[in-house]
């Protein structure tokens, strides 16, 4: 038998960092970016091919020492049940470039257990799914926030807190009116999302008074942001996307690369445009009025050198 | 689902504002569902300029219910949004007489439809089929990656299969098997279609040219059936064992010869297309998937089939639908929102069923008509309401000039302008 599951990529609209300082971030998956898995029988199994990366594991559980993927595989099978010697067959693709904040190892890790249990015929709620991806992306990123495994397991547009000493957890969707078209450019250079968010710890310790505003300043967006999505207004949401660049690129985590794909974005006409995800290398997305929009300001984005860029759209 | 009871007795003699009170009674329509029926519907010019370039203004279409069905055990009000005169009353009449039988039953297959990817240039072809097959795996997942949530809900990409080709043209085709769920699946299929294409360059060593889905949606068909008694049938100076017999042979001749099978199968489409452009989906797909199936034996043939056992009338249809209840139009014509809360359908395949057994129920019209008093009486009353509205006949009126130009046996417009001229000042024609 053969069996299928799949899971969005995501983009984060409001709040990179901020969020891991307890601030309200927003994130959205995208309709036609993701990762998927099929499940076949094997005699050979278990075994996980991920053929466009090279890649063709077995499950491990015991030596740490061994790459994500594997530790992540045998963690999936456990947790749909499947006994560790599972005579199956994983095959995995994606189309999320990896390390540039689109939740590319978030949509692994749901793709993956929504795959197992479609073979397992164990469906998963969507507690199941979050509980799951928590662990899975523990695997990837040891203290993640939740924001990218928690928007790409629910689907659609997420507001996300996360939990803190003096806060609770809060987790809302947000109902989008319609599809928002957007333009964005990701840099051939990967940014290190735990090496930028250990510095930016660091700085913000070292100077918290300054630090403290800005945070502050990014969190109250997320509530503006929130407003404007549920309103449909993308004009608006464009200014609010601007400011949030400003107040990201004063945390110190932007690259020239992204501001020239930002300048470059706003000359094209774009409503707005900022850096998502961690920076470092970086990746910027531009919101557009239309699909045709979107694509002529991708256009302009792919003219910058080491830039790739394309249209992409939130799903409604 | 008693209180959806589909039979509506006197409907027709009531004027459309008291018809669409009645609903609001039977079916819950709000005075809001009720204000987007009237006057042509909600759908504004500047709605319709997002829908289509170069738009000009809103085309208007009267729409019928489909009254008296009763399919799978359950009544449904089917709206039909059509120009031609005579199918909604058609339709009615025998969902009223299969009714006596029990009703229509239907079923549909699961909504797999396939996107195509053809391939030219192919360097070893039983390698690039080897290479393809055993890629299975990777292309659905490819597939499905371009469109991650369709997959994430349980539908998606199910499968590949490769066609070899050899004459006139040698080429491959991938045929990309999808799960729709409830959609049509066109755009999605064509964006799977395009997503794994690249990676069927790449398997097979050859060039991908076209990448589309195909309307011969043949793993995706809908099925009805009727079993009705003979004295159901009989009227009109007919017993009923007549008319059965009637309409087997009418069958018999489409299902033979292709000039006969096209007319036959038009009015198949008559009732399909109605009920297709009332729920919003694309009538030119159905209509291409049910031609190509018609001929999926290499002769043109009917899409319906009847006979004849003891003193029961049988008919069935089986034909491709691709039709969905979420996507497409729906979300941008407001009165197709409305139509739908009438109808009371929650999946593709519930809609499946229905659209085929207003078709069988269509066809059924048809032939009892041509195989006993001639099609040609019934069809003039309708066209003379015609004639007469297009004479500017309106209200109460318009019937009494269709009935005197039945009666005088000229349906013509010029006989039609005339009559309304004396009523309008108040003389009686002689």
């Amino acid at each position: 038998m053969t069996a299928t599951g799949a899971a969005p990529g995501k983009v984060i609209l409001f709040g990179e960092h901020a969020v891991v300082h307890g601030q309200p971030a927003i994130a959205c998956t995208l309709s036609d970016r993701g990762v998927a898995s099929t499940c076949t029988a094997d005699p050979d199994g278990p075994r996980l091919d991920m053929p466009e990366w090279g890649q063709s594991v077995r499950p491990a559980t015991t030596d740490r020492a061994v790459e994500a993927v594997p530790r992540a595989f045998a963690l999936a099978l456990a947790f749909v049940g499947l006994p560790a010697e599972a005579r199956l067959r994983v095959t995995v693709e994606g189309n999320l470039p990896p390390s540039v904040g689109m939740g590319s190892s978030a949509a692994f890790s749901v793709a993956l257990l929504r795959g197992l249990a479609a073979f397992a015929q164990r469906p998963l709620t969507e507690a199941d799914l979050l509980e799951g991806g928590t662990q899975l992306e523990g695997v990837f990123h040891g203290d993640p926030s939740g924001l990218d495994h928690t928007t790409v397991a629910l689907g659609g547009c997420v507001y996300f807190r996360r939990a803190g000493s003096d806060q609770d957890k809060v987790v809302r969707r947000i109902a989008l009116p319609a599809p928002v078209h957007l333009a964005m450019g990701v840099t051939a250079r990967a940014g290190n999302t735990r090496q930028l968010v250990a510095r930016l710890k660091t700085r913000a310790a070292d100077a918290p008074r300054a630090f403290a505003p800005v945070f502050d300043a990014i969190g109250a967006l997320a509530g503006e942001g929130e407003r404007a999505l549920e309103a449909g207004d993308w004009a608006r949401l464009g200014v609010l996307f601007d400011v949030n660049h400003g107040l990201v690129n004063a945390l110190g985590v932007s690259t020239l690369a992204c501001e020239l794909m930002v300048d470059r974005a706003r000359a094209a006409g774009a409503l707005g445009a900022k850096l998502t995800g961690a920076g470092g290398g970086g990746a910027v997305i531009a919101v557009c009025e239309d699909a045709t929009h979107a694509r002529a300001v991708a256009a302009a984005l792919d003219g910058l050198p080491e830039v790739r860029a394309f249209a992409t759209t939130l799903q409604a | 689902m008693s209180e959806r009871d589909a039979r509506l007795p006197g409907f027709y003699k009531l004027e459309p504002d008291a018809r669409r009170s009645l609903l609001q009674t039977r079916f819950g329509l709000t005075d809001e569902d009720l204000a987007v029926l009237n006057d042509g519907g909600a759908l504004t010019t500047a709605r319709a300029d997002k829908m289509v370039e170069n738009c000009v203004g809103v085309f208007g279409l009267p729409i019928g219910l489909g009254l008296n069905f009763r399919i799978n055990g359950v009544d449904r009000v089917v709206p039909m949004v059509v120009e031609e005169p005579s199918v909604v009353a058609a339709v009615s009449n025998m969902a009223r007489v299969v009714r006596e039988g029990g009703g229509f039953t239907g079923d549909a297959d699961p909504p797999l439809m396939i996107g195509q990817v053809q391939v030219l240039d192919v360097p070893d072809v039983d390698a690039a089929v080897r290479a393809l097959e055993s890629a299975r795996d990777r292309i659905i997942a490819r597939a499905n990656a371009v469109h991650p949530n369709m997959a994430a809900r349980g539908a998606g990409a199910q499968d590949v299969e490769v066609r070899r080709i050899d004459t006139p043209w040698p080429m491959l085709v991938v045929h990309l098997i999808v799960d729709c769920a409830d959609a049509m699946g066109a755009n999605a299929i064509n964006a799977m279609a395009e997503g794994i294409a690249p990676l069927v360059e790449a398997l097979s060593g050859g060039r991908v040219r076209l990448r589309i889905l195909s309307n011969l949606a043949d793993r995706r068909r809908a099925r009805s059936r009727c079993a009705v008694p003979h004295t159901a049938l009989a009227g009109a100076g007919w017993a009923g064992a007549e008319v059965a017999r009637g309409i087997e042979e009418a069958w018999q001749f489409a299902d033979a010869c292709p000039y006969r099978a096209a007319t036959h199968n038009k009015g198949v489409m008559n009732g399909i297309d109605a009920v297709a452009i009332a729920t919003g989906n694309d009538w030119r797909a159905i209509e291409a998937g049910a031609h190509a199936y018609a001929a999926r034996n290499g002769r043109y043939g009917s899409l319906t089939r009847w006979w004849n056992s003891g003193d029961t009338l049988h008919g069935e249809i089986e034909l491709p639908m691709a039709v969905g209840t979420v996507g497409g139009s729906t979300n941008v014509h407001p009165t197709l929102r409305v139509l739908r809360k009438l109808l009371g359908v929650e999946s593709a395949a519930e809609l499946g069923v229905v659209i085929a057994a207003v078709g069988l129920a269509q066809n059924m019209a048809a032939l009892r008509a041509l195989a006993t008093e001639g099609i040609q009486r019934g069809h003039m009353t309708l066209h003379a309401r015609s004639v007469a509205l297009a004479a500017g006949a309106e209200g109460s009126v318009v019937d009494e000039i269709a009935a005197e130009l039945v009666r005088r046996g000229e349906v013509k417009l010029g006989v039609a302008e005339q009559l309304l001229a004396a009523s309008r000042s108040g003389e009686r024609a002689s």
